[in-house]
């Protein structure tokens, strides 16, 4: 026969064993919460299939006030609208590290793309790309600017680009870059090449 | 106390109870926005309906005031007639006809339930215009619209005489209500349409130290502000309105008759004119301006402002506020150059884009110069809009009108001189600049040479202290200044 204090002692035992356990439990599941809170500042990339390619991006860097471009792997999907997206949001993913060369809203990101015939290239960005958009000319500038430029490295055919934040016209992107306009890509390619660093 | 004196107090009484019994009731629809319409018949408003945050108005409720009104209904088109003009709408569209024109508009148009046409405030100059042929006047700030020939500019001339006499000649006769408190006076248009060509002009003058111009609730207001009591007088038939020294209440000393005065740089051109000396005291005889010319001035936009703070540098420390004191630097320092300055606005006050340009356009500035804070780097960035090279075929589409986008540009090359000339002396100061265009609100809006100012911190000190260093910003304000005038002596060379 087991002594009453040592069945006491297993039933506490037992009790901390099993609030140990659902302690351990929660720290594990707050921990993943917490990472997927942190991976909502990146661009949610919809899973795309194929082999990643290279691509070019047009990067804005504040500190020297230059622009530079940037290799890099994407996995594009075939459609054209599609492909315009994931370029986009690979240069979204450079200014959205900690630390970036040039800041967009944190969680800014690409809801869609429209190409639309005769060049005219519609980008609809989420409400935080604009929000939290720090102000300034030519820190709107360079986001503007890097955006388009990219979308015309990678993207036959684009010949202005209309920005839209969440399906609607936006007067500017923090208080300057105006963004009723109807950006025309070569006239943004002489701005990329007078602020270009190779 | 006599019984009509009685019965006139108690009349006195009731009217008090009624306007402290109506009074809440006429504020709350007062809050209500109109639009004033000034036609030659006389004033009327109609109201103001919003949708999706714009302004729009019903052309039902405006073309009345153009001529007679047909309307007919089918389905989703109406159709609008005034005299043999029609115009045709469509629910949603971002097109209408009228007459034979084509429109394009940025937002679109609506029919309500009732067939009412609705359609944004920003487009009736351009709709009256293709209705009636002429096009009127739009004061979006003070929701006031001039048909054609209507409004009524004051020409304002200070005549440096010891003291100085500031005279204000209309049109037509006008007749204001007159307030006056000791130095400032005011006098308020209820229903005429008087129009200043400048927001505010300050005088460096020992007695009229400035005359500003605002519009309150379908009026238009001038005040002038002494150093000194000033009297009022009117003269060739309610035309003339003279501001003078008032004389001091002891002695009736009239201020004795002065040789013929110098007036300032920019004066609007004189032509001979009398000025009988009715109601004025020692008004000099001398040639009265023409009316209805406006004098070159430079418009400054001091960016951002009221709700919009811009750039937030610090807790405390935000662009609008560096934007504002660079702005009147840079006043004070064209008005040393003889050359007048308008700001947009003088205070912390929120006056959105679209204003802006507005604001500029209809006032006819010679020059518009925006103002910006901010990094990142050093120095000053001086931007040109971004006006795309005209596309042919956007031309051919947008038929005899130009895309409101491209208004500016025709002043480009105007512009580019002036940045070139603003680079040149801010480098000669020792402070960092470089040109280039941007895409930047309201730069291509503007109908004369515009360019933009980004001013970061200088080199030496580049920080915010660098940046708010008032030694700094006055070389800024110095060179900005030194490049309006060196890109005027341009353009008058281009012009031989
Ligand atoms: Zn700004």
């Amino acid at each position: 026969m087991i002594s009453r204090q040592l069945q006491i002692t297993i039933a506490l035992l037992l009790i901390a064993l099993l609030a140990g356990g659902v302690y351990m439990y929660e720290l594990r599941r707050r921990d993943e919460r917490n990472l997927l809170q942190s991976a909502d500042a990146r661009p949610v990339t919809a899973p795309v299939a194929g082999p990643k390619v290279p691509v070019t991006l047009v990067v804005a860097f504040d500190d020297d006030g230059v622009l530079m471009r940037r290799q890099a792997e994407v996995a594009l999907p075939d459609d054209p609208s599609g492909r315009a997206r994931e370029v986009l949001r690979a240069l979204l993913a450079e200014y959205l590290q900690h630390p970036a060369p040039h800041k967009v809203g944190e969680g800014a990101d690409v809801d869609a793309v429209y190409l639309v015939e005769g060049g005219l290239c519609v980008v609809d960005m989420n409400a935080k790309f604009a929000t939290g958009h720090p102000s300034g000319v030519l820190l709107e500038q360079f986001t503007v600017a890097t955006m388009i430029e990219t979308l015309a490295v990678n993207i036959p055919g684009v010949r202005r680009v209309k920005f839209l934040v969440e399906g609607k016209e936006r007067e500017t992107l923090a208080g300057h870059a105006d963004l009723t306009t109807m950006y025309d890509v070569d006239a943004v390619h002489q701005i990329v090449t007078g602020l270009e660093k190779h | 106390m006599r019984s009509t004196d009685v019965r006139r107090l108690a009349a006195l009484a009731v009217l008090a109870v009624l306007v402290a019994a109506v009074l809440p009731w006429v504020t709350r629809s007062a809050e209500e926005k109109r639009l004033y319409v000034f036609t030659p018949a006389g004033i009327s408003s109609i109201s103001i309906t919003d949708q999706d945050r714009h302004e729009y108005i019903a052309l039902q409720d405006l073309l009345p005031n153009l001529g007679q009104v047909g309307i007919r209904r089918e389905r989703d088109v109406v159709r609008l007639r005034v005299g043999a003009v029609e115009g045709e709408f469509r629910d949603g569209r971002n097109r209408f006809r009228i007459g034979k024109m084509q429109v394009e508009s940025a937002l679109k148009v609506r029919i309500d339930e009732s067939g009412r046409v609705l359609v944004p405030l920003d487009l009736l100059p351009e709709i009256i215009k293709q209705y009636t042929g002429a096009e009127p006047e739009l004061r979006l700030a003070s929701h006031k619209l001039y048909l054609r020939g209507v409004a009524q500019y004051v020409s304002i001339e200070l005549r440096r005489t010891d003291p100085s006499t500031l005279v204000l000649t209309f049109p037509v006769a006008v007749s204001p209500n007159i307030t006056n408190e000791g130095g400032r006076v005011r006098l308020s248009f209820t229903h005429e349409p008087v129009l200043m060509s400048a927001d505010r002009i300050d005088y460096q003058d020992k007695l009229i130290q400035s005359i500003a111009f605002s519009e309150p609730n379908g009026a238009s207001e001038i005040t002038v502000q002494g150093a000194a009591p000033l009297l009022t007088g009117f003269s060739e038939g309610g035309r003339v309105i003279t501001l003078s020294a008032a004389p001091a209440p002891p002695k009736i000393a009239q201020a004795p008759a002065q040789p013929p005065p110098s007036t300032s740089p920019i004066a609007a051109p004189v032509t001979p004119g009398r000025l009988p000396a009715t109601a004025s005291p020692g008004l000099p005889e001398t040639p009265l301006p023409v009316h209805g010319v406006v004098p070159f001035f430079v418009m400054i936009d001091p960016g951002h402002g009221g709700d919009d703070s811009g750039a937030r540098f610090s807790e405390k420390f935000q662009e609008k506020d560096v934007t504002l004191a660079i702005a009147r630097r840079l006043r004070a320092e064209l008005q040393d150059r003889g050359i007048t300055a308008v700001l947009l606005r003088d205070s912390d006050t929120t006056l959105p884009l679209e204003q802006r340009a507005e604001g500029a356009n209809l006032r006819r500035a010679g020059m518009f110069i925006s103002l910006h804070a901010g990094g990142p780097g050093v120095g000053v960035r001086v931007y040109t809009a971004l006006v795309p090279p005209a596309d042919p075929k956007v031309r051919e589409q947008a038929g005899p009108f130009i895309p409101w986008q491209s208004v500016h540009a025709a002043f480009l090359d105007k512009s580019r001189v002036l940045g070139e000339q603003m680079v040149s002396e801010l480098a000669g100061r020792k402070v960092d600049a470089q040109l280039m265009p941007a895409s930047i609100a309201p730069l291509s809006r503007v109908a004369s040479p515009a360019v933009a100012l980004e001013v970061a911190p200088p080199r030496d000190n580049p920080s915010l202290d660098g940046l708010n260093a008032p030694a700094y910003q006055q070389a800024v304000a110095q060179a900005a200044a030194a490049a309006v005038v060196g890109a005027l002596a341009h353009m008058l060379e281009e012009h031989k």
